[in-house]
């Protein structure tokens, strides 16, 4: 079980101005209102409390259990009213579809190297449609690269599930200032931390790991590919110890006596896993119908 | 905590799903942050923690979601930016920020802070973010002399594309800017200048004059106030584009020019 999209007719005639934190926001949790996020929508103005528009997002399901009957809950923020909403229907896509996002060789040759120590990788793909869709990005659990031909495959992917218009993704050559951006988000190296569960307070108190590195006196001290999940802590608990060590998600420390160091052997080759900018392209099902790979890459990391 | 650790780095790691910040230079100086890649976080997401660190280099950074902190921690992470800049005396140079639920770049200046000058702002990138691509307000950055802000990418933010409430002394060279709410606003700014330097009220096939590929609402240009006693915005080499009439489908788009409450110039 992946991705499943959900379309959702809704109407909404007002709407705060965009920017400020009253502006709506719906939340797709599973089982009760505090249960996990797996999906969220920020509805806009359809004009007139008499119009509907139907949308679609996807919500990602990879990771949870899903045995039996589960409970979705459609959970609404905002001051003033969320929507009206019409139905809304679950529709479940399958994998193994011929569907791929294509980078070019120079970024698949450059990630191959993560893809041949951890199988397949996330892909993220950022959000570069519409204005202020500071949700819309993706990440695309499962996918392997085609170093020869420059593709991400991407299981499971459906049309429309990245960019609203699969034949106009916003890359370098359709928009040539206003790229979406594709990065890899595994590392040979993961720190993965457990997380508390619910509080009594109706909300999560979000108290991960922490990672503290210390400062060894006149040593260039370095750390590079590491994937850190689920590490920091909210509020006071994790912010400070005893000695004034920050403990942060991730942090910058280097104070103290303990030197943690990478050994560059086993690191040294993921100088380029980033892509900013990039010329990716989505091809859907009928990946035949494009002559033509993506433009040089702008910029490869 | 660590002062002058030049030689340092903190280069290609992924922070994904931190519940609280991603990259914190904490009174440190001189260590290098590149080509990290961060994504759904809570808070601010790279950040010089209180203003005093220095020197220091944020180069092709990738800052993705950051959403308002629930458990404030006597910071302003409630209003979380992907970029976090305490101090200017900094080097930021290719970065990204995009999917804030508050800001893109929120210089927040304080105390001795608020009157340095910008090291380097070069090649950074902001886009849907839900509110500001980049302000430099509140408390408002009171910098010296004229901070160039170079290549510049600002676009399909709820908010501004760069606020510059308060703060004179700013060049936006070789920017390009586009389909914001406002793309740029100041509000009592002065000396400011905006050079070679593209204005798009929507995206880039659109301002050509294809169809409306989305509709970016009523997207409008530079938006100033003209206040007795304040050198107001200097436009030189400045393109405008897409604010002529909308195509079907897309809301018109605002004026190119517009006065903070004032009249508008046509």
């Amino acid at each position: 079980m992946g991705y499943i999209c959900l379309y959702l007719p809704y109407m909404l005639s007002t709407l705060s101005p965009q920017g400020t934190t009253s502006s709506p926001l719906l939340e797709v949790r599973l089982g009760g209102p505090d249960g996990a996020i797996v999906g969220a929508f920020e509805p806009t103005s359809t004009g007139s409390w008499g119009t509907y528009v139907t949308v679609e997002f996807a919500i990602d399901l990879e990771g949870h259990d899903l045995s039996g009957i589960q409970n979705v809950t459609l959970r609404g923020f905002g001051s003033r009213g969320i929507m009206n909403l019409d139905w809304w229907e679950p529709v479940r896509y399958e994998a193994n579809l011929e569907t791929h996002l294509e980078v070019g060789t120079e970024a698949a040759e450059c990630w191959k190297s993560i893809v041949a120590r951890r199988g397949e990788v996330e892909i993220l793909v950022t959000s570069a449609e519409g204005r202020g869709t500071w949700l819309g990005h993706h990440v695309l659990p499962s996918s392997r690269i085609d170093p020869t031909t420059g593709k991400i495959i991407i299981e499971g992917l459906t049309p429309g599930m990245i960019f609203s218009d699969p034949d106009r993704p916003p890359t370098v050559e359709n928009e040539p200032d206003f790229a979406a951006e594709v990065a890899v988000l595994s590392r040979p190296v993961v720190f993965e931390s457990v997380q508390d569960g619910p509080s009594a307070g109706g909300f999560n108190n979000l108290h991960g790991g922490h990672i503290i590195i210390y400062h060894t006196p006149h040593v260039a001290q370095r750390l590079e590919g590491a994937e850190i999940r689920g590490f920091g802590q909210q509020g006071e608990l994790g912010r400070y110890v005893s000695h004034r060590l920050r403990i942060l998600s991730f942090l910058v420390l280097l104070a103290s006596s303990f030197y943690y160091d990478v050994s560059s052997s086993l690191l040294g080759f993921i100088h380029c896993l980033l892509l900013f900018s990039s010329t990716a392209r989505l091809s859907l099902p009928q990946p035949h119908s494009r002559s033509s790979l993506a433009d040089p890459l702008s910029h490869v990391w | 905590m660590s002062g002058d650790v030049a030689g340092s780095v903190v280069r290609n790691n992924a922070v994904v799903d931190s519940n609280q910040r991603c990259v914190v230079v904490h009174q440190t100086h001189k260590v290098r942050v590149e080509n990290n890649v961060a994504y759904n976080a809570f808070g601010h997401c790279y950040i010089c923690e209180d203003g005093t660190e220095e020197d220091n280099h944020f180069v092709g950074n990738l800052g993705v979601l950051t959403r308002n902190q629930q458990i404030t921690i006597g910071a302003t992470d409630h209003q979380a930016s992907l970029f976090w800049i305490t101090n200017t005396r900094n080097h930021f140079v290719n970065n990204v920020a995009t999917g804030s639920q508050d800001s893109g770049f929120w210089f927040e200046t304080n105390g001795a802070a608020r009157y340095y000058g910008l090291y380097t702002f070069d090649g950074n990138v902001m886009h849907n973010n839900k509110g500001k691509g980049l302000i430099t307000y509140r408390p408002g950055w009171r910098n010296p002399s004229l901070a160039v802000f170079n290549e510049l990418k600002t676009y399909k933010n709820g908010g501004a594309g760069f606020d510059l409430h308060g703060t004179c002394k700013i060049k936006i060279k070789n920017g390009v800017i586009a389909a914001n709410g406002v793309n740029v606003m100041g509000n009592r700014p002065g000396s400011n200048i905006l050079e070679d330097t593209q204005i798009y009220s929507v995206d880039t096939l659109h301002a050509a004059g294809g169809t409306c590929l989305h509709d970016y609402g009523s997207s409008s240009g530079v938006t100033f106030s003209l206040e007795a006693g304040y050198e107001m915005v200097t436009l030189r080499n400045v393109t405008f584009r897409g604010y002529g009439p909308a195509p079907a489908g897309c809301t018109q788009p605002g004026r190119p020019i517009r006065l903070w409450q004032g009249n508008d110039i046509r």
